[in-house]
C-alpha cells in the first residue's frame, strides 16, 4: 500500500460499507414505522404530543437534562402466573391436573388445595414460573376442558424498582425527534415518570429545590425557571406551597415560569401505560387519577 | 522511518519546518483555549453536582448544558485542532514537503474556531441539540464543513505533493483520518439535522455510528499515527513490524466505526451485538498494535533522547488499550447490563480521549513546536511542558479510572433493586467527587499550557511585525 490513490479507494470502501450499514439500512429498517393498533387501550400507540408538551420537550432538551436521566427501561426476561378461569365439564380430572402441574413446577399442591382453587375463579394456580415450566402446564391442562392462561410478568431491576411495567421498544420513541432517550443514570429513570409521579405541584418544587421534596437529592436546582416576586392583593394560584429553609421570605411567592409548566407537562406526558406486540405484560386498566405515588418521597 | 533526509541539506529541511510554524502555533494555541475552556466547564460542572445550588440561576450553565459544552470544545476545539497540527507537521517530516496553501489553511483555522464559537454560545444559550458528541446546534455543522475542507484539504494536498514517496504506517492512519471526519460528519448531521431527519430509533444507530467513528477512527487513528510516529522517533529504532502495523489498520478500520453502538433494548438485537463483535476485533487489534510498539520499545530505555516524554508516550498507548479492552469488557453480554448507564462509559471515555489521544497531542506539540520555530521551547521551567504534561496525564488518567471503578459499582448498586436510588446516586456521587480532583489537574495543565501558547503566539506576532518593519525600512533606505 504505497500509493496515495490506492489508500484512498480502499478507505473509501470502507467508509461505504460502514455508511450503508449503520445509517442506510437504520433508517430502511427502522425509518418506516408507523402508529399501530393496541386492542388492549382499544386505540392507536403511540399517540402525537399536544403543543404543550412539545414546549416542555424543549426546555427539557434546553437544559440538557438528558445529561443525568435516561427514558428507557430494560427487562432481563418474563415470568408467568398460571391462572385458572374456568374448570369445565371434568372437574375431578382437573384437580388431579392441578396437583401434577403443582409438581412440574415443584410446588407441593394438595387435592383440597386444589378444590379451594377450583371454586375460587379465576385462581392463580402457579405464580411466576419460567416460559418452560409454563408451556409444560398449559401442556397438562390441554384437552381437560378447563380454561388456564398464562399472565406475563416483566422482569429485572428497573421493573422492580417500579420504573414501568414492561421494557421500552422502538415503537415508544416514534414521535421523539430529537431522541431524548439518555446513556447515563445520574438521576432516576423517567420513561414512566408521568404515571408513577403524577403530582404536578411535586415537580414543580422538585425543579425549583430538589431538597425541599427528597432530602438528599443530588439533583441541581434549576431556581431560574420560577420567579420569587412580591405577592400581590391575591396569592398566585401557581405559587409553590415551600416551607422551612425553602420558602421565600414574608411577602414573597415562587411562582413558576411557563418553561417550568411546561416542561412539567412534559414530565407527565412519559408514560408507559399499555403492552405492545414485542413487550407483552399483564395489563390492567388504571382508574383514571390513579398513580403509584408511594415512592414520591424516595424517587427523585 | 526515512525521514532524516539523506538528500537534503539541513538548511533545506529548516527551510521545510519553519513553513509550518504560523499554522502550527496558531492551531495549537487555539486548542490549548478550547482546552482550557472545556476544562473550566467540566470543573464547573463537577462542583455542581457537589452544590445543587450552585449557579442555579443560570439557564446558560446548567449541568446539562455544560458537560455536553465541554464535551465538543475538548473534541473540536482541542482534540481535532491539534491533531489537524500534528498531522501537518507528521505529513511534513515523512514527505519531506513544504506546507501547501498557508494562507488557506489560516482561513480555515479562522472559521473553524469562529463556527465552534457560535456553535457553543448556540449550545450554552438553549440550541442544544441533545445528541452527544453533536451537541451543537444543526446549522453549525455546514460551516464546520466548510473550515474543515480548508484545513483538511491542504494536509491532503500537501500529502500528495510530497518527495519521499513511500508512505509509512503513521500516514495510513492520518489519511484515514483526514477522509473519515469529513464523510461521517456530512452523514450524521444530515441524517439527525435535515429538513426530514431520520425518525424514533434510528437516531440512536446514526449518533452512536458518529461517536464510535469519532473516537475509534477519526481521534483514535490520530493517536495511533502519533504512537507509531514519536516512539521510534523517541527510541532512535525503525517500527518493529510494519506488517503488524498494517493488520491492525485494517482491523480498525473495517471495525472501529461499529463499535459505539447503544445496548439498548429498544433498538433491533443485531445492533448490540455487531457493536460487541466489533469491539472484541478492536480490542484485538490495539494488542496486535501494543505488541509491536513493545517490541520496537525492547531494551530502548537507556536510547531514548527524551525520558519524560518517552514514559508520557508508554503512558498514552496503555491508556488506549485499557480503554479498548474496557470498552470490549464493557460491552460483553452479562457485562453490558450492568455497566450499561453508568459512569464506566464517562470513565472509558475519559481513558481513551483524554489519556491516550490528548496526552500524546501534548507531546507531540511538545516535541515539533520547538523544532518548527528553530529555537529552544519558550516554555521550558516550573510552568513549562514538562508540568503541563504531567499534570495533564495524571488528571486525566485519575478521572478515567476513578469512573471505571465508580461506574462498576454504581451498576452493581443499579442492577439490585433492593437498594433505593438514592444509595445508587450517592454510590456515584462519592466517586464523581473524587474525580473533581483530577478535572481540577487538567484544568491547572490547560490554563498553564493556554497561558504559555498565548505568549509564545504574541512573541511570534510582535516578531513578525518588527521583521516586517525593519525590511520595509532597509527597502526605503
Amino acid at each position: 500500500m504505497q500509493k496515495g490513490y490506492q489508500l484512498f479507494f480502499a478507505i473509501l470502501a470502507v467508509m461505504v460499507v460502514s455508511w450503508l450499514g449503520l445509517v442506510v439500512f437504520p433508517q430502511v429498517q427502522l425509518g418506516n414505522q408507523s402508529t399501530r393498533e393496541v386492542k388492549e387501550i382499544g386505540r392507536h400507540y403511540p399517540t402525537e404530543p399536544g403543543s404543550l408538551v412539545l414546549n416542555g420537550r424543549k426546555v427539557y432538551q434546553q437544559a440538557g437534562c438528558v445529561s443525568c436521566h435516561t427514558q428507557q427501561i430494560r427487562q432481563s426476561g418474563y415470568a408467568f402466573d398460571l391462572v385458572l378461569n374456568e374448570v369445565g365439564d371434568f372437574p375431578e380430572s382437573v384437580a388431579a391436573k392441578l396437583v401434577e402441574a403443582g409438581k412440574a413446577a415443584g410446588v407441593q399442591v394438595t387435592n383440597e388445595k386444589a378444590q379451594e382453587q377450583m371454586a375460587n375463579l379465576p385462581s392463580t394456580f402457579l405464580e411466576g414460573v419460567a416460559f418452560s415450566v409454563a408451556q409444560e402446564v398449559l401442556q397438562i391442562f390441554k384437552d381437560s376442558g378447563a380454561k388456564v392462561a398464562p399472565n406475563i410478568l416483566p422482569l429485572g431491576s428497573d421493573i422492580e424498582r417500579g420504573w414501568g411495567p414492561r421494557q421500552t421498544v422502538g415503537l415508544d420513541y416514534l414521535y421523539d425527534q430529537p431522541l431524548l432517550m439518555g446513556q447515563q443514570r445520574l438521576g432516576p429513570d423517567l420513561a414512566n415518570v408521568g404515571a408513577r409521579l403524577n403530582d404536578r405541584q411535586w415537580h414543580l418544587k422538585h425543579l425549583y429545590h430538589p431538597r425541599s421534596v427528597v432530602a438528599q437529592s443530588g439533583m441541581p436546582a434549576y431556581t431560574y425557571l420560577f420567579d420569587v416576586q412580591p405577592i400581590g392583593e391575591e396569592s398566585s394560584p401557581d405559587a409553590l406551597a415551600l416551607e422551612g429553609e425553602y420558602a421565600p421570605e414574608e411577602g414573597l411567592e415562587v411562582v413558576p415560569k411557563p418553561e417550568a409548566l411546561a416542561l412539567v407537562d412534559y414530565l407527565l406526558s412519559l408514560k408507559i401505560e399499555n403492552p405492545v406486540f414485542e413487550a407483552p405484560y399483564m395489563f390492567t386498566q388504571a382508574e383514571p387519577g390513579e398513580a403509584n405515588n408511594v415512592e414520591m418521597e424516595q424517587a427523585q | 522511518m526515512d525521514e532524516n533526509p539523506t538528500s537534503k541539506s539541513i538548511s533545506d529541511q529548516k527551510d521545510i519546518d519553519r513553513s509550518y510554524h504560523f499554522p502550527t502555533l496558531f492551531l495549537v494555541t487555539k486548542a490549548a483555549g478550547w482546552l482550557l475552556l472545556s476544562t473550566l466547564f467540566s470543573l464547573v460542572a463537577s462542583i455542581k453536582m457537589h452544590s445543587p445550588t450552585f449557579l442555579s440561576n443560570c439557564p446558560w450553565v446548567t449541568y446539562g448544558v455544560l458537560v455536553p459544552a465541554a464535551q465538543n470544545a475538548f473534541l473540536y476545539g482541542f482534540a481535532l485542532q491539534a491533531g489537524f497540527a500534528a498531522m501537518l507537521w507528521m505529513t511534513m517530516r515523512l514527505g519531506q514537503v513544504k506546507l501547501r496553501g498557508p494562507g488557506f489553511l489560516f482561513l480555515g483555522t479562522v472559521l473553524w474556531n469562529i463556527a465552534l464559537l457560535v456553535g457553543i454560545l448556540g449550545l450554552m444559550g438553549g440550541g442544544q441539540s441533545g445528541y452527544a458528541f453533536l451537541s451543537m446546534p444543526g446549522f453549525v455543522y455546514p460551516m464546520l464543513f466548510t473550515a474543515y475542507v480548508l484545513i483538511g484539504g491542504m494536509t491532503l494536498l500537501t500529502f500528495f505533493k510530497r518527495q519521499a514517496r513511500e508512505i509509512y504506517p503513521s500516514q495510513w492512519f492520518i489519511y484515514a483520518s483526514l477522509y473519515w471526519f469529513p464523510w461521517m460528519l456530512t452523514a450524521a448531521s444530515y441524517a439527525l439535522f435535515a429538513s426530514e431527519p431520520a425518525r424514533g430509533v434510528a437516531q440512536a444507530v446514526i449518533h452512536g455510528w458518529y461517536a464510535s467513528g469519532m473516537t475509534t477512527i477519526v481521534l483514535g487513528f490520530v493517536g495511533i499515527a502519533l504512537l507509531q510516529y514519536l516512539v521510534p522517533k523517541l527510541t532512535r529504532r525503525d517500527l518493529h513490524n510494519s506488517n503488524l502495523s498494517a493488520f491492525a489498520f485494517w482491523v480498525l478500520l473495517l471495525f472501529g466505526g461499529f463499535t459505539g453502538l447503544l445496548q439498548a433494548q429498544a433498538l433491533p438485537a443485531w445492533v448490540g451485538t455487531l457493536s460487541s463483535v466489533c469491539n472484541a476485533f478492536v480490542a484485538f487489534a490495539w494488542i496486535v498494535l501494543t505488541a509491536n510498539l513493545w517490541k520496537t520499545l525492547q531494551g530502548a530505555g537507556k536510547q531514548n533522547s527524551d525520558p519524560l516524554a518517552f514514559n508520557l508516550v508508554r503512558l498514552a498507548a496503555l491508556c488506549g488499550l485499557l480503554g479498548a479492552l474496557l470498552n470490549f469488557w464493557g460491552s460483553r453480554p452479562g457485562t453490558a447490563e450492568t455497566v450499561q448507564f453508568t459512569l464506566y462509559v464517562q470513565g472509558v471515555y475519559w481513558l481513551q480521549l483524554f489519556g491516550f489521544v490528548g496526552t500524546l497531542l501534548l507531546v507531540a506539540a511538545y516535541h515539533f513546536l520547538p523544532r518548527v520555530s528553530d529555537q529552544e521551547s519558550a516554555l521550558s521551567g516550573p510552568f513549562g511542558w514538562k508540568s503541563i504534561m504531567m499534570l495533564y496525564a495524571t488528571g486525566s488518567i485519575l478521572v478515567g479510572l476513578v469512573y471505571v471503578l465508580g461506574g462498576w459499582k454504581q451498576g452493581k448498586a443499579l442492577a439490585d433493586a433492593s437498594r433505593s436510588f438514592l444509595e445508587v446516586q450517592s454510590a456515584a456521587m462519592s466517586f464523581i467527587r473524587i474525580s473533581t480532583i483530577g478535572e481540577l489537574l487538567v484544568f491547572l495543565a490547560a490554563a498553564v499550557l493556554a497561558v504559555n501558547m498565548t505568549r509564545s503566539l504574541v512573541a511570534y506576532l510582535v516578531g513578525y511585525i518588527k521583521c516586517c518593519c525593519n525590511c520595509k525600512n532597509e527597502s526605503a533606505q
